[in-house]
């Protein structure tokens, strides 16, 4: 253990001195003060020089690493309550833009419960609003979401609906869940839905949850993924996903 | 549809002032070029690009309806 004795005209300078000598800095010596030294009278008749012992720590790693006191916690700033966001009016307005925009010529509903907004298109007869498996509708929802969720701090999720065409889909969906389960039970062979996207994946998921002869995975990559339906006995757990050769 | 692009892409931005939209039409196809704030080019594209696949999706709908093609280019 290194050790140093030292002088200086206060214990300061003799610390300062020490430090220097032993190349570290003055947290991780360990003084001893062997004379507190004295200024003497005036500063110039019969002062002493104060003389310390330094000694560098042992433990310094440790110390250099030891947390600060916590130097004051910013105090907890209360919750400014912002101004209550008219999500109705913001997405009405947000949406009819859009519409107009894309040049069709449709009413809109608007309902809020909780934290998801309903908004319901009416007088789209095209379908062009709807797309193929309803991606234009997805995709508006998608930027409706991303919009209204930047301006304020709170989520809310937005549900968009053209028609009944929602309700319709899942009805669809489960209709084919169900079809392709029993195939699934009939044939004692795994089944392969199409690819689908997360939210129509999940209503096939859901319904067939309630079956514990059969389980569903989702396979693939990306935001479409299939569906594999496939039976499973009663007393062996679901442990191996068959393979496919698609 | 230069409209479109231009009004999705201020309501995502932080900055809409630098948002700036170029229609180069074609005889069937036109480009729609679209420019953003350095920072805010995340905003447009999106995760996994989400955000940019949704704008080409509803900017393909809105031109079937005046039966033209539209590619939308980003531009860094």
């Amino acid at each position: 253990m290194a050790s140093l004795e030292t002088e200086g005209k206060s214990i300061e300078e003799a610390v300062e001195t020490a430090c220097i000598q032993l190349n570290v800095p003055k947290e991780q010596l360990e003084i001893e003060i062997l004379n507190s030294g004295s200024i003497g009278i005036f500063g110039i008749m019969g002062s002493k020089k104060a003389r310390i012992r330094a000694t560098i720590k042992e433990e310094k790693l440790e110390l250099v690493s030891e947390p600060q006191p916590p130097t004051q916690v910013a105090p907890v700033s209360t919750p400014v309550s912002l101004p209550e966001i008219d999500w109705v009016a913001e997405a009405k307005t947000l949406t009819q833009d859009l519409l107009n925009l894309m040049g069709l010529e449709a009413s809109l509903q608007i309902k809020k419960e909780r934290e998801t907004l309903h908004i319901k298109i009416e007088g789209d007869k095209s379908g062009l609003l709807i797309g193929r498996r309803g991606q234009n509708l997805d995709a508006l929802q998608y930027l409706i979401t991303r919009i209204l969720n930047r301006k304020g701090p709170d989520k809310i999720k937005v549900v968009l609906d053209s028609g009944d065409y929602r309700s319709h889909r899942k009805s669809y969906l489960e209709d084919l869940a169900l079809k392709m389960a029993e195939k699934s039970k009939k044939t004692g062979k795994p089944v392969v839905i199409s690819p689908l996207n997360a939210h129509d994946r999940r209503i096939i998921h859901l319904i067939l949850e309630k079956d514990k002869s059969l389980k569903t995975i989702s396979r693939g990559e990306g935001q479409l993924k299939k569906i594999v339906i496939f039976g499973v006995k009663e007393d062996r757990p679901a442990e191996a996903i068959p393979e496919l050769d698609s | 549809m230069k409209d479109l692009v231009k009004y999705i892409a201020k309501a995502l931005v932080d900055n809409p002032d630098q948002v700036e939209v170029n229609e180069i039409e074609g005889e069937q196809t036109s480009v729609i070029e679209l420019k953003v704030a350095k920072e805010d080019l995340g905003k447009v594209i999106g995760k996994q690009g989400r955000t940019a696949r949704a704008m080409r999706t509803i900017l393909s709908a809105a031109s079937t309806k005046i039966r033209k093609r539209s590619v939308l280019e980003i531009l860094e």
